[in-house]
């Protein structure tokens, strides 16, 4: 008996005296604030962290940090640009589905130093685990500030400052590039847009969302300005309701923007033949990069507002090409070259971030999960 | 086995068609306000002359009055009586067959079937056609499965079919539930999430061509047998006593209903409650008598989907879910009603 307990007395001593230094050089921590005004200890040296929410999953692409990821959200893990620009992304598990549906098992196992996360995911890991929870926000309507506020977060944990002050600058200089051009143009002559979403184009942003200050920045006005869509409705995002058909033919759009299905369907419906937009041939599908457009993320932030403005107002951003903007953005803020037929792509809006792309891995993983 | 008809009911046989013309003009006038009243406000001459429009030309007609009438209002308008009255006679029609009045018309697993086809298919493409006869397939499909496994157990009870129908509509429930977890929640988990709701805001004329039908053809065929109804409702063997083909019987009734049921959620999702409340109101008007109550219950059932729907669409800017405001008001209705079910239901 007494050989064990000296035997297991060795061990565990080794462990500590081998144990200790190593801890010390990884356990250097400092503090800093999130963005829920929590204090909080983080390693000096990140090397894994869990990026949960949508929006969230294309900043470290922006910072240059990806190699940290080791948890994401199945919307970034489903992107089909971020797998082609990332090629270690499919193995990457993605416990969190959607806003507060998160596999704690599959979160654990990556073994993450800190969890980035929103208000509703962050309660949850904190409440089932005990890694740190670091919030990027308390409650995010996706302004643009809010967004560069974000990026400029994240980019202070990772110490990535210079990074994120590029893009930063970058969203400011669009944004006053699209503003210099329609800034003159009276609100009573501004073209009006409508968001149609969903299969039958009657989901749609309402005026307390987020949507509201990107259309108004595209200096166009918001056609359900009017109607509140805030509020999270299970299994859909927030911000978004549904508009009745009569409501739409009512505000008579200049532009209709879509998500699903192709313009010309719109065109041959008789429902939608009496609406301007339709008359004037002004159906468009939104784009879709590593993240769809209509999305508060970093790269719809800026490319989404000059692409309204480039439809609405073609006369005046003759200069600009849409393909063009697309490729320097890729180039500059994810350093990523695209292909031209790439940049079609998400021009076009096939860039599903449907099931298409790692699709067996995704079910793979959700069935494990079960 | 004797039962006790017409002993409660507030009308009975000899007012019967005083009743049924209340109830038609209640179906008209309900009809005309729809039409007159919605989001976009259309002077109520300019209504009639778009609905003509096909036929008399009326040049000073604008073409966006003309959509909002003839492309949006009048399919939504007749998609309502169709549904609510397909609904309410299949619900007289099962909770007959069934003798339970606890029975709504997808007992055998049809919502469950078609409202799975329907993700599956809002899953895989993006296109409405496809979305909608996969539900109605899968509508099909389930009910077909669920009268398959009752039939293995070679015992004709109508409780063993009910058995079999909820467990196919908990494993098509299931695989919904699947396949909303598989779903990309960006974009196709959303899509699902509305579809299932259930709305009448989608309806197009191209739909009624298809659905319109199915439910018209789905109400003539219950109304022809309703009397074949009142022998099956006294039991099988009763039944086959008086000289009925019970196997073939059921067989018709329940592949009405299974069509009426599919067919309207793949135009509208699911839209519970009537299907069960109804024939109940029905019931306690005219009694248990499918002869009398199935037309009554065709009645009462377009009318109040039809209200219910005006209101989901005018109200507020945004749509209201119809799934929401009939059980809202069905929920507390039915419970007043157990009360009075005492009426028909006494053996």
């Amino acid at each position: 008996m007494k050989q064990y307990a000296l035997l297991i007395l060795c061990a565990i001593l080794g462990i500590l005296f081998l144990g200790i230094p190593a801890c010390a050089e990884e356990g250097k921590t400092r503090l800093i604030t999130d963005m829920a005004g929590n204090e909080i200890e983080i390693p000096v040296t990140i090397e894994r962290v869990a990026f949960f929410g949508g929006p969230i999953g294309q900043v470290p692409y922006i910072l240059g940090v990806q190699d940290t990821i080791v948890a994401t959200s199945i919307g970034s893990k489903n992107s089909q640009l971020l797998n082609i620009m990332d090629q270690n992304l499919k193995n990457v598990p993605s416990p969190r589905q959607t806003n507060g549906i998160i596999n704690i098992e599959e979160l654990i196992k990556s073994d993450p130093q800190f969890v980035l996360a929103g208000d509703v995911d962050g309660a949850i890991v904190k409440k089932q685990t005990t890694i740190p929870v670091v919030y990027f926000f308390e409650s995010s309507d996706g302004t643009a500030e809010q967004t560069k506020a974000e990026v400029a977060f994240v980019g202070l944990i990772y110490g990535k400052e210079d990074r994120a002050q590029k893009y930063a600058d970058y969203l400011d200089s669009t944004l006053s590039l699209i503003k210099s051009r329609i800034g003159d143009i009276p609100l009573s002559e501004q073209k009006v847009l409508f968001n149609g979403y969903d299969a039958n184009h009657l989901i749609t942003y309402g005026g307390d969302s987020y949507m509201q200050e990107r259309i108004e920045n595209a200096g166009l006005k918001n056609a359900a300005q009017e109607v509140s869509t805030s509020g999270v409705r299970p299994g859909i995002h927030s911000g978004l309701d549904e508009i009745s058909m009569e409501q739409v033919l009512k505000w008579d759009p200049d532009i209709l923007v879509i998500d699903t299905g192709s313009p010309d369907d719109v065109y041959n419906d008789p429902k939608w033949a009496s609406i301007k937009a339709v008359q004037e041939r002004q159906v468009y599908r939104l784009p879709n990069g590593v993240f769809v457009w209509n999305r508060p993320t970093a790269e719809s932030a800026v490319l989404h507002p000059l692409w309204m403005a480039k439809i609405a107002y073609p006369e005046r951003f003759a200069d600009i090409s849409m393909k063009d903007e697309v490729k320097k953005f890729y180039q500059e803020i994810f350093s990523y070259e695209l292909t031209d037929e790439q940049i079609d792509k998400i021009l076009a809006g096939e860039f599903a971030s449907a099931i298409s792309a790692g699709k067996g891995q995704t079910n793979q993983t959700n069935m494990g999960n079960k | 086995m004797s039962k006790t008809p017409l002993k409660k009911e507030f009308w009975g046989k000899r007012n019967y068609s005083l009743l049924k013309t209340v109830l038609s003009l209640l179906l008209l006038s309900a009809t005309l306000i729809s039409l007159m009243v919605g989001r976009f406000e259309v002077p109520p001459f300019d209504i009639i002359s778009a609905i003509l429009s096909g036929f008399i030309p009326s040049p000073d007609l604008s073409p966006t009055v003309r959509s909002v009438i003839v492309d949006v209002r009048l399919p939504r308008v007749i998609a309502v009586i169709l549904v609510g009255a397909a609904l309410s006679v299949a619900g007289a029609a099962f909770q007959g067959l069934f003798r339970n009045p606890l029975v709504s018309p997808d007992i055998l697993g049809v919502s469950a079937g078609a409202g799975f086809g329907a993700a599956l298919a809002l899953l895989l493409t993006e296109n409405i056609f496809i979305t909608q006869s996969f539900a109605f397939l899968f509508g099909l499909i389930s009910v077909g499965l669920a009268y398959m496994i009752s039939r293995v157990y070679r015992v004709s009870s109508t409780l063993t079919l009910v058995l079999a129908g909820i467990v196919v509509a908990a494993l098509f429930q299931a695989l919904t539930s699947l396949v909303k977890y598989v779903a990309d929640p960006l974009n196709k988990l959303p899509a699902i999430v509305f579809w299932l709701m259930g709305s009448f805001n989608h309806i197009s004329n191209s739909d009624l061509m298809v659905a319109g039908p199915l439910l018209v053809g789905g109400i003539v065929i219950l109304y022809l047998v309703r009397w074949r109804i009142n022998v099956l409702s006294m039991g099988e063997e009763d039944a086959r006593a008086l000289g009925v083909d019970v196997r073939q019987q059921k067989a018709i009734i329940i592949m009405s209903a299974t069509i009426i049921s599919a067919a309207a959620v793949s135009i509208c999702g699911i839209v519970g409650w009537i299907g069960l409340v109804i024939p109940h109101v029905g019931r306690i008007l005219v009694g248990p008598d499918h002869k009398l109550l199935i037309p009554i219950a065709a009645l009462v059932g377009a009318s109040y989907l039809l209200i219910v729907d005006t209101v989901a669409r005018t109200v507020t800017v945004t749509e209201i879910p119809i799934g929401i405001i009939t059980a809202l008001v069905g929920a507390p209705v039915f419970a007043y009603l157990l009360r009075k079910t005492q009426t028909g239901w006494k053996q």
